[in-house]
């Protein structure tokens, strides 16, 4: 059973490896910041995983500061790049 | 045995979910239809893992962390999904209409 949840794992983990291609090449900051928002919660599911294969409980509390910090994150980001940001014209796209 | 049929069930469906996220960042075409794609299926894809955990981990005091963290995902996706569609929309990253093409402006004169 442990070896299934660390296959579903590692393929959680590959698929946020596969994402960080659109955050190297998003045609607009906000798809990066989207990326990483997703890469955040990718890393939140691998902790939790992780958490039921090492039956330890400390990981949780790191998952659970990883909600946190990916929250603060983003809105402070999207605040500032609301204010801030450069306009996206066509030659982004 | 029901518990572990069920554990897998819920991480195959969040795998999927998160293939799906995957597939979308990849093959969809500007920045509000991933957000579209995204802001859903993260969160379901997060919880089914979630969920399945709270299955395997059976009644210990993991359940009340994993709830926390549930409901705090919950809440905190959905919210900064909403922040990047809005500074997205303020900084103009999808065409909100098309121009219409010369062409069909002088079909539609030469017909009439």
């Amino acid at each position: 059973m442990s070896a299934f949840l660390a296959g579903a794992a590692i393929f959680v983990l590959a698929n946020a490896v596969i994402c960080l291609y659109r955050a190297i090449r998003g045609p607009t900051i906000q798809d990066r910041l989207l990326t990483l928002a997703i890469v955040g919660s990718s890393m939140l599911a691998i902790l939790v995983l992780l958490s039921a294969i090492l039956e330890s409980s400390i990981y949780l509390d790191v998952a659970m500061l990883f909600v946190l910090l990916s929250f603060i994150i983003m809105i402070v980001l999207s605040r500032y790049l609301e204010t801030y940001g450069r306009e996206i014209d066509d030659s982004d796209r | 045995m029901i518990a572990d049929v069920l554990t897998i069930v819920f991480v195959l469906i969040g795998c999927f979910f998160m293939l799906l996220v995957t597939i979308g960042i990849f093959r969809l075409p500007d920045a509000f239809s991933r957000l579209h794609l995204t802001s859903k299926s993260d969160p379901i894809g997060t919880l089914s893992i979630l969920l399945a955990v709270a299955i395997y981990s059976g009644w210990s005091s993991d359940i009340l962390r994993l709830i926390a963290i549930g409901s705090l995902l919950v809440i905190t996706s959905v919210t900064s999904s909403h922040a990047i569609g809005r500074s997205a929309l303020k900084k103009r990253a999808m065409k909100l209409y098309e121009e219409p093409a010369p062409a069909r402006e002088e079909e539609n004169a030469s017909a009439t």
